[in-house]
């Protein structure tokens, strides 16, 4: 039996997380190789390893690459996002950091005073200090170079261990603003007895400088909060009382 | 030319291993958390990565297999802790190589008859390598196991009972200082993944008590040729933690993480044991157990070393771009079937460093969003044109997020498995290996050049190569190699079951020539003539707060 069509009988379409993208660049690759199959009048299992670039070929990615970044901009209106840095620097042509688009919520969402929340991963006693905004790698290796300064507080947009990981026993406490606490960071804040909230949220970007106070003597969150809605209250940063750092 | 065909008996088994594999990676990966790293281009490389694996892998596999079959494999993983663990060996023999497959067909370059002599190979290999790994315990998925890795045999976890020290605030936080750094260290090496670290467990110690293994994997100079010279003093490849805890639910799961509830575990820990092995050891050698203080110096002396390694490591990736990161990346996943290499003596450095050009022709494609969403349709959602099982599926694992009465629209008909068409009976008419045709190209990054890091020293490729021929052990010869603990249950007064425990004890400071008719009620004896607590002394002990 020979595929007569090359298209499924049953298909969904990409329209869940992500699928607009998946759709689009799928499609393409798929009509594309359809396309090859026929126009070779060769068997798939002829083409499929020996005759690989037959079927579809590197020049042929890399031009589909190209339609779909100009029909993803027409359609999101935007670049594709980021999660690493590197992305943005070698390619700003195509990436804008996903951490640029940082949501901020309505303060009402919070008590009074209080700045934002996250989910604590373990419990310590609360701290009081210096916020240092950390987003690049060239900020963590102005910090190897130059040392943490005392009283640091690192806000963190990335739940990975490996961008601060030169640093991280040297902060008094962490900020993460995404992930769980299960993310590799969180794991971590756990090992090095570093207070740790994770997926925080914030009613507005948190500054260089700013003191605050994050309530770390909350419940730890618990892991699997997300499947039995059983979530801990989260943990509260607020402006510390003795005022912005000199 | 292979003139291979499948049978309709090997065809089932082929699809209900890929049917195991939906199940298993699709509660795995819609529990865990969302890859992510500022460092890393994570979903390009994860994504091409899968696909490298499924082109790389099977003549990998055969290569290795000429020499050690898969059951020697899977001995050797159960006698000491090596790369080659819970996780990497999922990943080699089936998670990377079949959600390569996967990715590819929902891509469209690949259909699921494609290679099926490799598929079936592949399959077949994992199924031999982890029925024999987890023996005593029956199980190829720690997730049919509800999340339980029970792998090791008595003679092994009678020695780690014995032998652990009491923990005192000195030796927990030695623990925790070295546990730390050590995972830091291993999610940089490994390009933010877990592959360098893999647990065990839990054991069965009585009353709250669990006993459970966390391995720091490939520490030292390797094959992976970022770590040439930045790794040159760390003192051990390989390191094991024995940990024994009171009040711990610990879960380990396909991934090889051991989640603990509480979180925090550390607070609770009882007991600690350190070892080191290799594919050239056959039992984990003490490491610093001399004294409880030899001990705590040791973890204080290699958690400095390896801190001492972060940042040049650090310096070294950052200092990378796009292209190579994403390199470094497919390299050091893929890099988790390496052992196999290197226990059969067929380790080729080229190898490791190479990429399928038919991944490289995919690479503009995989742009980070697209790895991200691609990801996300082949494990979460189960969409796409090639997607669908059917339009009478029900999934086993998203319908128990199903809820009558809530409104809720029943899940996709669709799955992560691509189940082979028994149409192949028909006429055969299917390629049989993806290496037909197949060329790589080396990697751009920057080439190894070092030895490579055994407890019988540096070892240039031919050293290893040559060794790894030579390599013998009793554990891998007839009868001790057929003495698993359903056969000390009634055979523990064999003498050849007697000389086997003995020889595990021979390292044991505690348990040395006890022999196999120890039970755990003399390990508590054994304890208390020496002058150290029982467990659940110890137990009493940190719940009265101190």
């Amino acid at each position: 039996m020979k595929y007569a069509t090359g298209k499924p009988k049953w298909s969904f379409p990409e329209d869940t997380i992500g699928g607009v993208l998946t759709g689009m660049t799928r499609r393409k690759v798929i009509d594309r190789v359809n396309a090859n199959l026929d126009r070779s009048g060769r068997a798939w299992a002829e083409l499929v390893n020996k005759s690989w670039s037959e079927l579809f070929s590197l020049p042929e990615s890399e031009k589909i690459a190209d339609e779909v970044f100009e029909e993803f901009q027409q359609v999101e209106g935007r670049k594709f996002y980021a999660g690493a840095e590197i992305s943005v620097l070698d390619k700003p042509h195509l990436y804008v950091l996903r951490s640029e688009g940082d949501v901020y919520y309505d303060a009402s969402e919070f008590p009074e005073g209080v700045i934002g929340d996250g989910d604590n991963v373990f419990r310590a006693d609360d701290v009081t200090g210096n916020v240092l905004v950390i987003r690049k790698v060239s900020d963590v290796n102005r910090l190897i170079d130059e040392g943490v300064p005392p009283d640091t507080i690192a806000v963190i947009d990335d739940s990975g261990g490996t961008l601060t990981a030169p640093l991280l026993p040297d902060f008094e406490a962490v900020i993460c603003l995404a992930g769980t606490v299960r993310s590799h960071l969180g794991i971590l804040g756990r090992e090095f007895g570093v207070p740790t909230l994770m997926a925080a949220r914030l009613s507005r970007p948190l500054v260089n400088g700013e003191r605050v106070t994050v309530q770390y003597s909350a419940a730890p969150q618990d892991a699997e909060a997300f499947l039995q809605e059983d979530r801990k209250p989260r943990a509260v940063i607020r402006p510390a009382e003795d005022g912005a750092a000199q | 030319m292979s003139e291979w065909r499948i049978s309709e008996e090997q065809l089932h088994l082929v699809n209900t291993a890929l049917a195991e594999h939906d199940d298993t990676i699709a509660r795995n990966l819609m529990t865990r958390t969302a890859q992510e790293s500022k460092l890393f281009p994570m979903l390009p490389y994860f994504m091409m990565s899968f696909m490298q694996a499924y082109y790389m892998y099977p003549d990998i596999i055969r290569k290795a297999s000429e020499h050690i079959s898969p059951e020697d494999v899977g001995h050797r993983m159960r006698n000491s802790s090596i790369q080659l663990g819970t996780l990497t060996s999922n990943m080699g023999g089936q998670l990377l190589y079949l959600q390569g497959r996967v990715e590819l067909i929902k891509l469209g370059v690949l259909r699921p008859e494609d290679n099926l002599e490799d598929l079936w190979y592949v399959t077949d290999w994992h199924e031999r390598v982890m029925s024999t790994y987890r023996r005593n315990e029956g199980h190829i998925w720690t997730d049919s196991a509800g999340d339980l890795s029970h792998v090791l045999d008595e003679r092994a976890l009678q020695v780690f009972e014995a032998d652990a020290y009491e923990v005192d605030d000195e030796l927990r936080a030695a623990v925790g200082r070295f546990s730390a750094v050590a995972s830091q260290y291993s999610f940089l090496v490994y390009c933010e993944s877990r592959v360098g670290m893999d647990s065990n467990g839990p054991y069965n110690l009585g009353a709250q008590r669990l006993l459970h293994l966390r391995n720091f994997l490939t520490l030292g100079e390797s094959g992976l040729p970022w770590m040439d010279d930045v790794a040159k003093d760390i003192p051990y490849q390989n390191l094991t933690l024995a940990l024994i805890t009171d009040d711990v639910r610990i879960e380990v799961t396909d991934f090889g993480t051991a989640y603990t509830v509480p979180e925090a575990y550390q607070e609770h820990i009882l007991g600690v044991g350190l070892y080191t092995s290799d594919i050239f050891s056959d039992r984990l050698i003490p490491v610093g157990m001399g004294s409880k203080k030899e001990l705590i110096d040791t973890l204080g002396e290699i958690a400095a070393t390896i801190k001492a390694a972060i940042t040049p490591l650090h310096r070294r990736f950052a200092a990378m771009g796009f292209d190579r990161m994403t390199e470094a990346g497919i390299l050091a996943y893929c890099y988790a079937l390496s052992d196999i290499s290197f226990m059969s003596g067929t380790y080729d450095q080229a190898e490791w460093e190479m990429i399928d050009d038919r991944v490289r022709r995919l690479w503009p494609l995989y742009n980070e969003e697209f790895g991200t969403a691609s990801f996300m349709s082949d494990y979460i959602t189960f969409d796409g044109l090639h997607g669908a099982a059917g339009e009478y599926l029900v999934h086993p694992y998203s319908y128990r997020q199903w809820r009558p009465g809530a409104d809720m629209e029943l899940p996709k008909s669709g799955r992560v498995a691509q189940l082979v068409p028994a149409f192949v009976l028909n006429d055969h008419d299917y390629s049989r290996r993806a290496s037909d045709g197949a060329t790589s190209t080396r990697s751009d990054l920057a080439r190894k050049t070092s030895t490579y890091q055994f407890l019988e020293g540096r070892l240039t490729q031919d050293e290893l190569n040559a060794k790894a021929r030579a390599y013998t052990s009793p554990l891998l010869q007839a009868p001790w190699r057929n003495f698993d603990d359903a056969s000390v249950k009634f055979g523990y007064g064999d003498p050849d079951v007697d000389a086997m425990y003995r020889y595990t004890q021979e390292t044991s400071r505690l348990l040395r020539d006890r022999g196999s008719t120890l039970v755990r009620a003399d390990i508590e004896r054994i304890r208390k003539e020496a002058g150290e607590p029982t467990w659940a002394e110890v137990s009493v002990k940190l719940r009265a707060g101190g």
